[in-house]
């Protein structure tokens, strides 16, 4: 066990299976000398040289199409998508190519790309920079869906996603790049549709991902005092997801919150209350299923209103609350 | 003459009229035969003339403590025995007319005479028949217990009934049997004046009680000069020119003008006849709806030794009297509280500690003294405890003892708690009137809980 | 969204019908067209049939009513689904009831789908509590009322052993008290009704009482075993043994000789003293007998090593060791091994005079020592008493035949009746 930080566990998984595998390549911007506009590929160009570790030109839709199309033909490629908001540009190659080929062909070619994206808001980068669109992707079937909230589960789950033969979207929060925390050491995978149960609980499930799982669990400690014990479920694999964690989870607890930054409408949090809706689940609700998420709105460029729009702790708190009255 | 009535009642004491009120409140046609006054022996030679004694035995107790609280009395107050008596008489009239009162109120035919079950649907009273179509309910009562010792028979040797009439203070009283009667005659002749000495075969006074009140209870005999003697058997007893000697088992002799023979009670069987009533070591045997093994017959309150308190023959009377008109009823006995009147009270319901701890694994005990509650201590008066036993896993109430003034008003609280399965958390979280003695109850349960705040914390 | 199935208007002048069958009940599935029931209307019988496909979910009206035409008489859906309040149902019938009432019962009780479930299971008709302030039935307001039900130690009673809510025992005019709520849990089973009627009581089987009834339940099933009834003269045979007793400073009892009888007999069939192996038979060196002992935890079988080697002094107070040990459960573990033969005494207990026992695998036999018994029997002309002594051997058939086995049980009634042979 070691303590890293995200972005070095994320370097490590690159690193380790590109030593492993020969047909894995590394595409996108600034990753080369630069090391990547948030530092994940720091030292790569290095060990392992251009044509394995290429800068690309500011093009998305290249940068995919060209990961669609290697992948097609027998390479393992990983790209980088600098800002998750620029996947909007590429969204063709993603939605249409990417996750349709494989069907497309009968299963003649299969789509072992991997697309990694630094998403959501907390560095001032404001609204073309700052979004969270897993929700987008979660709706498109034929394409995986990741959003890992520790370091451990970074490095685990990133090298599923490269030894997947499908097409996987790795959502990666900003704001966590320079969390640190306890990674195991030598090989290992995390299997994509298993939630991790953070804080086991009685009174309210707590279902998240990404960013939002630490607010919730400092959520839960600080409701505790009022006799109320939250379960936190980081579901860290939104497509597939863990439905019998999810359904478990509620069953379990009664009362259910659906915490993401993401914004409410149309959100991955009402999918997730639709599961729970018609699952056995349901019978056992002592409340309305609740998600408190981002608000409809842009990511403002004022830092203080960039915080004001994602759920705080307190707001977090007070949902728990109203449900659990 | 020969009457049909569909329910019969022998004996007017507490088992007796209760059937009767309850049967004619159910609309039957009820006869009630008592050979001597209603009210049995709980009215006229039981409970109620010691309480009204014992009231002014306290009262006389009382004055002692006056000069402390500021009442100075230049004279001291003596004893009117024959005033005492005739107010005791008084509060006897008053309650066996109440009771005719409440007979003749609901209808119910009072015949006077001893009456003999002589079949299954048959009483004689005095020779006369009676005929009843219904039931029969054998409320006989009980008598004194006679020990087979030699002397018995002596007219110095009196039984609870004569005691109560006498209308002179013996100067010098034994006791023989420490149990309820005899603690309390005991301190009624002590505050009056009378060198009392109590004799008891066990080791401990209230030997049916818990442990803790026989101690209380013997400490403040003691206080007050009453001389006592446990672990004693008699031998035989000897007229002598002054009065009387207890001779003892063990060699010694103790002299008395007088002596109370207190040792327990027995049915009186007398209304049984020869109908072929089964008897059991003296008892006659029912099951829990008080029905005999004669159908149709039915004997609640002492005559079947279940329970010999007055409370619990009001409870047998009346279910005797719903099972003798069709609608069986057990009569509940599972929480009958048992009283010591006196000073300090001594009052219980449910097990005592030692039967607590030989039924349950575990058991906690949460003690409240007197001397820690604020009404106790306003009002100068703080001898004694409030004792619950509890068992720990569910609260739940195995047992409540107590010593002190009111303890025969504080154990229904308990009783009715116990019945209704309240647990010590009910009761400990239960708000009580501050100042009162009752909140010592609450204390005590919240000591057994381990969370009394009002005892210092350990 | 759940149908209504209502009282056909079947003509102009119809006012009611009566149900006269039903012909489906309420979870069968049924199709549109599909008659479901049978109605009598003013002119003749007619059957009803269904107007959409689905499930009947529930049948509002019996057989025998008479229901006014239109009115709801069932409810067809979807499986599992919900039908509209039966209130609606009741209060369509009560049509002559204040209209406001009508209302009331027709409009849903907001509840929690929790809450909902364990009125359910309770069987407490949510209409029946008090809406809390809010407005909206939780599960504790549920909980709470089911307590009520209860006294608070007979709650906390269930609380403790987490007991269904619907579990705890309701009763008609009274609460659950604690002995209501211990016989439920004892019992096990959601209790409708009084609990002290069904009297029942459950003891957990003890961990030797388990074991020992899955080994007899595998030999029993195991081996085609066939027992063989024995009557021995035992008259001499009591007489030794009164003899014996009357001399020696050791209490020699029926058992012990049976035991040292059997033994002998082991010697001369040692086919009898085997143990079955695959397809072969090993015919053991030793002949160690084990004892069937009853103890107050169960059955146990300590084994009397070289039984035929001992002398009757030595296997009387070995045999009593060995039961007396077992019995307080003293004895050790290689002690209730290695047998290769077993005897059981029934006869002791009174009542059975012979029986059958099980093989105590891997052994082929065991012996049963019955009762003994008086019989009257004729000697050259002349009636005499003798007292019998009731013998079975079962043994497993696949290792002795018809002949082998009789020659065992021979051999100890033989002994028996020669008794001074088994001292020998």
């Amino acid at each position: 066990m070691r303590e890293i930080s995200y972005a070095e566990a994320i370097r490590e998984a690159l690193t380790e299976e590109m030593r492993r595998d020969d047909s894995i390549v590394f595409l996108g911007e600034d990753i080369g000398v630069y090391g990547g506009a948030f530092g994940v590929s720091k030292g790569m160009y290095a060990e392992f040289g251009g044509e394995r570790v290429r800068n690309t030109p500011i093009s998305e839709t290249a940068i995919v199409g060209c990961g669609v199309g290697a992948a097609m033909v027998g390479l393992r490629p990983v790209v980088e998508i600098m800002f998750s908001d620029f996947l909007a540009v590429a969204m063709d190659q993603v939605v249409n190519q990417a996750a349709k080929a494989r069907y497309q062909f009968g299963g003649q070619f299969k789509v072992p790309l991997v697309i990694r994206t630094p998403s959501g808001s907390g560095t001032g980068a404001a609204e073309q920079h700052s979004q969270s669109l897993e929700a987008w992707f979660v709706h498109t079937p034929g394409i995986k869906v990741i959003a890992p909230s520790t370091p451990a589960d970074a490095k685990g789950l990133l090298k599923t996603a490269i030894r997947d033969d499908n097409p996987v979207l790795f959502l990666e929060q900003k704001l966590l790049y320079r969390v640190k925390g306890e990674v195991p050491d030598g090989d290992y995978t995390i299997p994509f549709g298993k939630a991790a149960c953070r804080r086991e609980g009685r009174d309210i499930t707590l279902i998240t991902y990404g960013r939002m799982v630490a607010r919730c669990l400092e959520a839960a400690d600080s409701i505790k005092a009022e006799g109320i014990e939250a379960e936190v479920l980081d579901l860290r694999s939104l497509a597939p997801m863990d439905k019998d964690a999810i359904v478990s989870s509620a069953k379990k607890c009664g009362r259910v919150l659906i915490v993401h930054e993401a914004c409410l409408t149309g959100g991955v949090g009402a999918e997730i209350a639709a599961i729970v809706a018609d699952s056995e689940a349901f019978f056992h609700l002592d409340a309305p299923i609740r998600r408190c998420c981002g608000s409809d709105s842009p990511v403002p460029y004022n830092r203080t209103l960039e915080e004001s729009i994602v759920p705080g702790i307190p707001l977090i708190a007070d949902a728990i609350r109203s449900l659990c009255r | 003459m020969l009457k049909e009535y569909d329910l019969v009642v022998v004996g007017g004491g507490p088992a007796g009229y209760m059937a009767a009120l309850r049967g004619a409140l159910h609309g039957a046609s009820v006869a009630l035969v008592e050979s001597g006054e209603l009210g049995g022996t709980c009215l006229n030679r039981g409970c109620i003339p010691t309480k009204a004694w014992l009231q002014t035995a306290e009262a006389l107790l009382e004055t002692r403590d006056w000069a402390s609280r500021g009442i100075v009395l230049d004279t001291p107050p003596r004893l009117d025995m024959k005033a005492a008596l005739a107010s005791k008489d008084r509060a006897v009239r008053r309650l066996t007319g109440g009771v005719k009162t409440l007979l003749d109120s609901r209808k119910v035919d009072i015949l006077r005479g001893r009456a003999v079950l002589t079949g299954p649907r048959r009483i004689d009273v005095e020779g006369v028949g009676l005929v009843t179509t219904g039931a029969a309910i054998l409320a006989g009562g009980s008598v004194s217990t006679r020990l087979p010792i030699p002397g018995i028979d002596s007219k110095r040797v009196l039984q609870s009934e004569d005691i109560l009439a006498l209308g002179k203070v013996p100067e010098s009283l034994l006791v023989i049997g420490g149990g309820v009667i005899g603690v309390e005659i005991a301190q009624i002749f002590s505050a009056f004046g009378s060198a009392v000495t109590i004799i008891e075969l066990e080791k401990r006074l209230l030997p049916a009680m818990d442990e803790g009140l026989s101690t209380i209870a013997a400490e403040t005999l003691a206080r007050r000069g009453v001389t006592i003697r446990t672990g004693v058997s008699i031998a035989g007893i000897e007229e002598t020119k002054e009065g009387l000697a207890l001779l003892l088992a063990d060699g010694g002799r103790i002299e008395a003008e007088l002596a109370l023979l207190s040792v327990g009670r027995r049915p009186d069987l007398s209304c049984l006849g020869d109908s072929g009533v089964k008897v059991e070591k003296g008892r006659v045997v029912t099951d829990e709806f008080m029905e005999t093994n004669l159908k149709g017959v039915f004997a609640p309150g002492d005559i079947n030794g279940r329970k010999m308190l007055a409370h619990a023959a009001f409870a047998m009377g009346e279910a005797a009297a719903d099972s003798a008109l069709g609608k069986p009823r057990r009569a509940e006995l599972e929480y009958v509280p048992s009283v010591v009147y006196g000073k300090p009270e001594l009052a219980s319901v449910g097990r005592s500690e030692a039967e607590a701890r030989a039924t349950f694994d575990r058991v906690e005990l949460g003690v409240f003294p007197f001397a820690a509650n604020g009404r106790a201590v306003a009002s100068g008066d703080t001898e004694g405890f409030v004792k619950i036993i509890i068992e720990p896993r569910h609260g739940e109430i195995l047992g409540v003892h107590i010593a002190g003034a009111g303890a025969s008003e504080l154990i229904n609280e308990a009783a009715a708690l116990m019945r209704l399965e309240a647990t010590a958390h009910e009761w400990a979280d239960t708000m009580h009137a501050h100042p009162s003695r009752s909140e010592a109850l609450m204390e005590a349960a919240a000591a057994a809980l381990g969370r009394c705040l009002h005892l210092p914390g350990k | 969204m759940a149908s209504s199935v209502i009282m056909p208007k079947a003509g102009m002048a119809m006012e009611e019908g009566v149900i006269v069958a039903w012909l489906k009940k309420a979870g069968d599935a049924v199709v549109r067209g599909e008659p479901i029931a049978e109605i009598e209307t003013d002119k003749a019988v007619m059957e009803l049939e269904a107007e959409a496909d689905g499930v009947l979910l529930t049948i509002t009206r019996g057989v025998g009513e008479k229901v006014p035409v239109t009115e709801v008489i069932a409810w067809i859906g979807q499986s599992g689904e919900i039908p509209p309040a039966t209130a609606t149902a009741k209060a369509t019938a009560k049509a002559a009831a204040t209209p406001a009432a009508t209302k009331l019962a027709s409009s849903p009780i907001p509840a929690t789908p929790a809450a909902r479930r364990i009125a359910g299971e309770a069987g407490i008709e949510l209409a029946s509590l008090l809406p809390p302030p809010g407005g909206v039935l939780h599960a504790d307001d549920v909980r709470r009322h089911i307590r009520k039900d209860a006294t608070p130690l007979a709650s906390r009673i269930a609380e403790a052993a987490a007991m269904d809510p619907g579990a705890v025992p309701r009763f008609e005019g009274r609460r659950a008290h604690k002995a209501d709520v211990e016989a439920a849990l004892r019992s096990r089973t959601p209790s409708s009704g009084d609990p002290q009627a069904t009297g029942d009581r459950r003891i957990p089987l003890t961990a030797i009482q388990r074991i020992t009834g899955e080994r007899l339940a595998r030999s029993h099933a195991e081996i085609p075993s066939v027992t063989l009834f024995a009557l021995a003269d035992a008259t001499r045979f009591l007489a030794v043994r009164k003899e014996l007793n009357a001399e020696g400073s050791i209490r020699i009892s029926v058992n012990d000789l049976v035991i040292r009888a059997c033994a002998k007999a082991l010697l001369a069939n040692p086919r009898a003293n085997a143990v079955i192996d695959g397809d072969g038979l090993i015919l053991k060196g030793g002949i160690h007998i084990g004892v069937a002992v009853a103890t107050d935890t169960g059955l146990l079988v300590p084994t009397l090593r070289d039984a035929a080697r001992l002398s009757l002094p030595e296997l009387s107070l070995r045999v009593k060791d060995l039961a007396g040990r077992a019995r307080a459960r003293r004895l050790r573990p290689e002690e209730l091994e290695g047998g290769t033969f077993t005897i059981s005494n029934i006869g002791m207990y009174g009542g059975a005079t012979s029986f059958t026992p099980i093989i105590n695998q891997p052994q082929v036999g065991i012996l049963g020592i019955g009762a003994l018994e008086e019989r009257l029997f004729l000697e050259a002309g002349v009636p005499v008493v003798r007292t019998m002594l009731h013998l079975s051997f079962s043994f497993d058939h696949r290792a002795l035949d018809g002949a082998e086995s009789s020659s065992f049980i021979k051999a100890v009634k033989d002994l028996i009746e020669r008794p001074l042979l088994i001292l020998a």
